[in-house]
């Protein structure tokens, strides 16, 4: 881990040095040991600040679309987050030769929540990251030694591109595969094998503890509309008032506006303050676009997605064909 | 014969002592839902009440101030519209408040109730519901109520402090009302060993709180042209994560639904991290970036809050802190805030 | 504030009848309904037709729009492939509707409530067809609702929730 951080920090600082790029976009340390906080460094004196832990979790292609106009800008990711930044480019909202991508190999981002059990959610506990996978959580409690791969996000574990599919450079070298636990699809398709009724349950029962705070939207790299439909007075497709049907109206369309845009970066789930699943939803989807038209999102910086095109042999749908 | 301002409840008797009062009133507690979550809900016979660890996520600031409050619904149009107010509000109970979220009332109140107006709605449903609190055992690794004035122990907005000593509760009486909701239910006189057993609670839970920052006049040290502005709010989503969490953040919409032949007018929370939240229907915003409307957060809670009513609008509960998709960390911009030089305070 | 269109009410007793909604192409299924009716082909009267351009102009939002307003189907129907006005709207959609109507499978909305299909300008008794399929197997299912968060007045005019 550490070559990694000295190859960001040496990077970062070439890059601003040579006037390669105007701003580095990576992670820093947190106000605590186990988060970190998205960095903007536009001097090489400050690419000391750049670190890499398994808490760098934000994908940082969700800034991308308003830096449009301050010149070339580096950016660090993470397989997941190279394929957000394709389907930026891809969608033209930012210009393959603005960006310079140095991809990450990952090996997985800690879900915190799991991590800390009971007696280590107070103030003083601190998380460190030996070699092997291996961390170290101190609390007031004592010490506990855990195994990275037991506390990894739900969306690593079944990662199939830790390697970033898009890079002008690659930091570091490419670690051991995560040993995949489930396919991707796994959790949405245990929902979609039960009735109607109770998946009518199952979502009605998440929605309603939606407070409409957005952080699911803002942190989604795909979702950069100026004007979003939730936003617009008129039609007005949702109203303010989060009444279940608006909250299903809300979370249906956003979704549906992510088919085959979305790479499961898992970031809406992880910053949801009230646990709404909302992955499982993106997952069918990707699922689907997959079966129906063999289309991954983030894999292509070019083309056309599958819902801007069609083929005259797509399976006719009407029953009495 | 003096007044007992403390007595015992066994742990077994709260969810049958709270499910009697549902039969006359709203009670709400801390009750898990599915995948976690944990929320203010009306209880019920098979519900789990979550009383350990940290706070609940939400705070019962829903129950006096609803994400979505109708004012009134209207009927018919041009000169025959017909209003029809709404506000029924029954008496009510929450059991399980924290000692931040007690005292974040007394901010709400500062704002809907002592201003030249009275806000009529939330007046009613202060007045009628009652405030069982529980002292924190374990402060989340977030919280800060001692650097703002608070404690894990607080009273403040609180008719009621339950300190949790496993199989039994210890009950502080702080008002009458409080004193009044205990007879639906069984108590018997606290120890001095009971006694010693909560105050050594409290105190272990208060020496885990560092001091967070200096408030000690942090109205002054919330500057105009502070360069922390430009430099946190960068990463700033523009969610309402911090706002909607927050205990006393009070913001506010108003809206109209219609349908072709009447409507509904409500009010819903809004977030000054949004970027609709001033902006104009021209197109002006007088808080267009993120700088501005971080700026705003902080200085609304910890300057003009101060200075209109001498008390900073926030206990520091600190789910804005663990929650913030970004980790911008309120304690840590308040730290800087008067240690970076500015225009208006200059390095001494 | 625009006005909308009035909600859906559902009286509740078990006169129940299924409220549709018809997204017809004004130059195909449109004209294949209008001959229905010049014909005097009796069909259920459940659906209220919406006229678009194109089925490639149906936004899956509006479907979506209709069950949060409380309506029970939706039926799509545009001009067969081939032959759409504008040459190419209907294939958009026969990628676009099929996965919406898996989407709101997901989401618990039954696949029978969804029909997608092509009628003709001159298939005045397929439409019919179309559209008595789709009641009877929305009359099979019941009514469907997305009910409104308890505490908070319906609109005025707004939907009564019968079931669940």
């Amino acid at each position: 881990m550490n070559e990694l951080v000295e190859a960001m920090r040496g990077t970062a600082a070439r890059l601003l040095n040579g006037k390669e790029v105007a701003l580095v976009l990576g992670y820093e340390a947190g106000s605590v040991s186990f988060r970190t906080a998205p960095a903007f460094i536009q001097h090489a004196e400050d690419a000391p600040r750049l670190v890499w832990n398994p808490f760098c979790t934000n994908n940082l292609a969700a800034y991308l679309p308003e830096l449009k106009g301050v010149g070339r800008i580096a950016v660090m990711a993470k397989g997941c987050d190279a394929r957000s930044i394709a389907t930026l480019i891809q969608e033209h909202q930012i210009p393959r030769e603005q960006v310079m991508i140095l991809g990450i190999p990952c090996v997985g981002m800690i879900d915190v929540e799991q991590l800390l059990v009971a007696g280590e959610r107070g103030p003083g506990t601190t998380v460190t990251c030996g070699p092997d996978g291996m961390l170290t959580v101190a609390s007031a409690g004592g010490q506990r030694a855990v195994p990275l791969s037991e506390v990894l996000q739900g969306r690593c574990t079944n990662c199939e591109h830790h390697v970033p599919s898009i890079a002008d450079e690659v930091l570091g070298n490419a670690p051991a595969p995560i040993q995949a636990s489930g396919d991707a699809f796994g959790a949405a398709a245990e929902l979609a094998g039960r009735s109607a009724e109770d998946r009518r349950a199952f979502w009605r029962e998440r929605f309603e503890r939606c407070i409409r705070c957005y952080g699911c939207r803002e942190v989604c790299p795909a979702c950069y509309c100026r004007t979003c439909f939730l936003d617009k007075p008129a039609p007005r497709w949702t109203s303010k008032a989060n009444t279940l049907e608006d909250t299903w109206m809300f979370h249906a369309v956003r979704a549906f506006h992510l088919a085959g845009r979305c790479v499961s970066c898992g970031e809406c789930e992880r910053v949801c303050p009230m646990d709404i699943p909302l992955t499982l939803m993106n997952r069918m989807l990707a699922h689907e676009v997959q079966e129906k038209f063999g289309y991954t999102a983030g894999l292509q910086i070019d083309g056309i997605q599958p819902l801007g095109t069609f083929e005259s042999y797509d399976p006719d749908p009407a029953e009495h064909a | 014969m003096a007044e007992i301002n403390a007595t015992m409840l066994g742990a077994s008797e709260l969810l049958p002592w709270a499910l009697r009062l549902a039969a006359s009133r709203r009670v709400l507690a801390p009750i898990a839902g599915t995948d976690g979550a944990v929320r203010y809900l009306p209880v019920s016979p098979d519900a789990t009440l979550v009383f350990s660890g940290g706070r609940p996520v939400r705070g019962p600031k829903e129950h006096f101030m609803p994400q979505t409050d109708p004012l009134f619904t209207f009927t018919g149009s041009g000169p025959a519209v017909a209003l029809q107010p709404v506000f029924n509000h029954e008496p009510a109970v929450i059991f399980g408040v924290r000692p931040c979220d007690g005292r974040a009332l007394r901010s709400l109140d500062n704002v809907f109730l002592r201003r030249r107006e009275t806000d009529a709605h939330y007046a009613a449903r202060r007045g009628q519901t009652i405030m069982v609190g529980l002292a924190c055992a374990e402060p989340g690794w977030g919280c800060f109520c001692t650097t703002v004035g608070g404690s894990p122990a607080g009273t403040d907005g609180l008719d009621l402090l339950l300190t949790d000593l496993g199989d039994r509760y210890h009950v502080r009486i702080l008002t009458s009302a409080g004193r009044e909701l205990l007879e639906d239910t069984v108590c018997s006189p606290s120890s001095d060993t009971e006694e010693r057993l909560a105050a050594e609670q409290h105190a272990r839970a208060i020496v885990r709180l560092q001091l967070a920052f200096d408030s000690n006049r942090i109205a002054e040290r919330v500057t105009w042209d502070s360069p922390i502005w430009e430099r946190v709010a960068r990463r700033c989503l523009e969610c309402g994560v911090c706002n909607f969490l927050c205990p006393l953040c009070h913001c506010f919409d108003i809206q109209d639904e219609t349908t072709a032949d009447g409507g509904i007018r409500f009010r819903c929370w809004d977030t000054c991290q949004f970027d609709e939240f001033t902006k104009m229907g021209a197109g002006h915003n007088p808080r267009a970036g993120r700088k501005e409307r971080l700026r705003q957060r902080m200085s609304h809670k910890f300057k003009y809050l101060v200075e209109e009513f001498g008390q900073a609008g926030c206990t520091g509960c600190g789910r804005c802190v663990e929650m913030c998709p970004v980790n911008i960390d309120i304690r840590a911009v308040l730290a800087e805030l008067g240690t970076v030089p500015s225009a208006e305070h200059p390095a001494k | 504030m625009k006005a909308e269109t009035k909600p859906v009410e559902k009286p509740a007793s078990s006169s129940w009848e299924p409220a549709l909604v018809a997204f017809l192409c004004n130059w195909c299924s449109y004209a294949g309904a209008d001959l229905a009716g010049s014909s005097r082909l009796n069909y259920p009267p459940n659906v209220r037709v919406v006229r678009v351009p194109c089925s490639g102009r149906v936004n899956p939002m509006f479907v979506m729009h209709c069950f949060k307003r409380g309506f029970d189907g939706v039926l799509i129907a545009g001009c067969h492939p081939g032959d759409c006005h504008y040459a190419k709207g209907n294939y958009y959609a026969r990628r676009r509707i099929p996965l919406a109507k898996d989407f709101l499978g997901f989401l618990g909305i039954e696949p029978e409530r969804i029909k997608f299909d092509w009628v003709s300008a001159a298939e005045s008794g397929r439409f019919v067809s179309v559209v008595r399929e789709l009641t009877e197997s929305v009359r099979k299912l019941g009514p469907f609702a997305v009910k409104a968060r308890n505490g908070f007045p319906s609109l005025p005019t707004g939907v009564q929730v019968v079931n669940e």
